[in-house]
């Protein structure tokens, strides 16, 4: 599949296939089931918060302030790596309107693993 | 084979109790290749066995109507085993040591619930027996614990042995237990064996992998295998030596 790196998404919403499982135990986690492919999605870190604000109601410029707020750094500075979150989620047929995943065995991606730690767009405020 | 067949399942008609199927087993055509047959209450399943194949099918066969008659609990391929009530689920990808493991810990004494499909019912429900006996390849370290296999009965165990719980070590059978941890074990040949804790959403991963009920009931499943997840302690074993193993599963219920 072709990524279209220009895509903006301006109101992110969960697909309602989506079922989501919200884990705490080193910082937020997420696992998601998408029950149209039987397929696992596995969010670490900053993609689990991204995601948790993936409900129609947040459009993504709140998002991006909301976060750069929560975490004491510039919206500028995580506007990217928020647009390249969504987009993956995009990818992947996760968010309302994205085209429709085609897998049909149970499978596992993990996405954002290496932003788990949060150090790439969400550096704490004691972070330089 | 009825022989076998009787000898082979008996774990399974002591812990489980009356059957709600009839499976039947006959040697019905001429084939020199695949003289046997099942069907299942009366309607043919497969007709065209191999002697080889035939005891293997009858054991899919069960499988099937197991998953199906606890169709309001999510089933995952699985062992399970007990100590002092408290139940521990094996789950691991074939051949990475899952069966061999279950066989190894009820030859020192913990209880044997299962060695292949655990039926999950909603958190606080203990895990329930399914006593089939445990299919075991020939040459491993179980080896020396298992019973004398009767030179007739060889022809259907070429590849696979199917060895009942209660003829390994102690033999105890457990008929239910509460469900206190989840494993998932890797046959790792030439590491050292070890326990790790692993994090909940990494064993959801894990869990959701080995189980068929996640396409039957969907998200319905995907909600309870979460809500366990959250409520087990999950640990990773690497194992190669199975020396220290029953020790380092003792500590994980104890």
């Amino acid at each position: 599949m072709e990524h279209d790196d220009s895509l903006v998404i301006q109101q992110p919403t969960a697909h309602p296939s989506i079922e989501t499982a919200w884990f705490e135990t080193d910082g937020l986690s997420a696992v998601l089931y998408d029950e149209r492919v039987s397929m696992l999605h596995r969010i670490n870190g900053s993609g689990a918060i991204i995601w948790s604000m993936c409900d129609g109601d947040t459009s993504t410029d709140d998002l991006v302030s909301e976060i750069a707020e929560a975490f004491v750094v510039s919206p500028a500075s995580i506007e990217q790596d928020v647009h390249s979150t969504l987009r993956e989620f995009w990818n992947l047929g996760l968010l309302v309107g994205s085209p429709e995943p085609i897998r049909v065995v149970l499978g596992t991606d993990i996405v954002n693993e290496d932003v788990a730690s949060g150090a790439l767009i969400l550096p704490g405020a004691s972070d330089p | 084979m009825a022989d076998l067949l009787a000898d082979r399942l008996r774990d399974l008609v002591d812990v489980c109790g009356v059957p709600n199927h009839v499976l039947e087993v006959r040697l019905h055509n001429q084939s020199p290749t695949h003289p046997w047959g099942v069907w299942r209450d009366g309607e043919p399943c497969e007709t065209t066995l191999t002697s080889d194949y035939v005891v293997a099918y009858v054991l899919w066969e069960l499988n099937r109507a197991v998953t199906e008659h606890r169709s309001d609990r999510v089933a995952v391929h699985a062992g399970a085993v007990e100590h002092g009530g408290r139940g521990v689920v094996l789950c691991g990808a074939s051949y990475h040591g899952k069966s061999t493991l279950t066989a190894w810990l009820t030859v020192h004494g913990w209880g044997f619930l299962t060695d292949e499909i655990v039926s999950l019912g909603e958190p606080g429900e203990p895990l329930v027996a399914y006593s089939r006996p445990i299919g075991l390849r020939r040459g491993g370290p179980i080896e020396p614990f298992i019973d004398h296999i009767p030179e007739a009965w060889r022809p259907f165990a070429e590849s696979e042995w199917l060895v009942p719980a209660s003829t390994l070590g102690t033999g105890r059978l457990s008929a239910s237990a509460e469900f206190a941890a989840f494993v998932v074990v890797r046959y790792v040949p030439g590491e050292r064996t070890r326990l790790a804790a692993l994090a909940p959403e990494e064993a959801l991963m894990a869990i959701c992998d080995q189980s068929p009920g996640l396409g039957m009931h969907r998200r319905v499943a995907f909600r309870r295998l979460a809500s366990w997840m959250n409520e087990v302690s999950s640990y990773r074993l690497i194992v190669d030596d199975l020396a220290d193993v029953a020790e380092l599963m003792a500590e994980i219920v104890s």
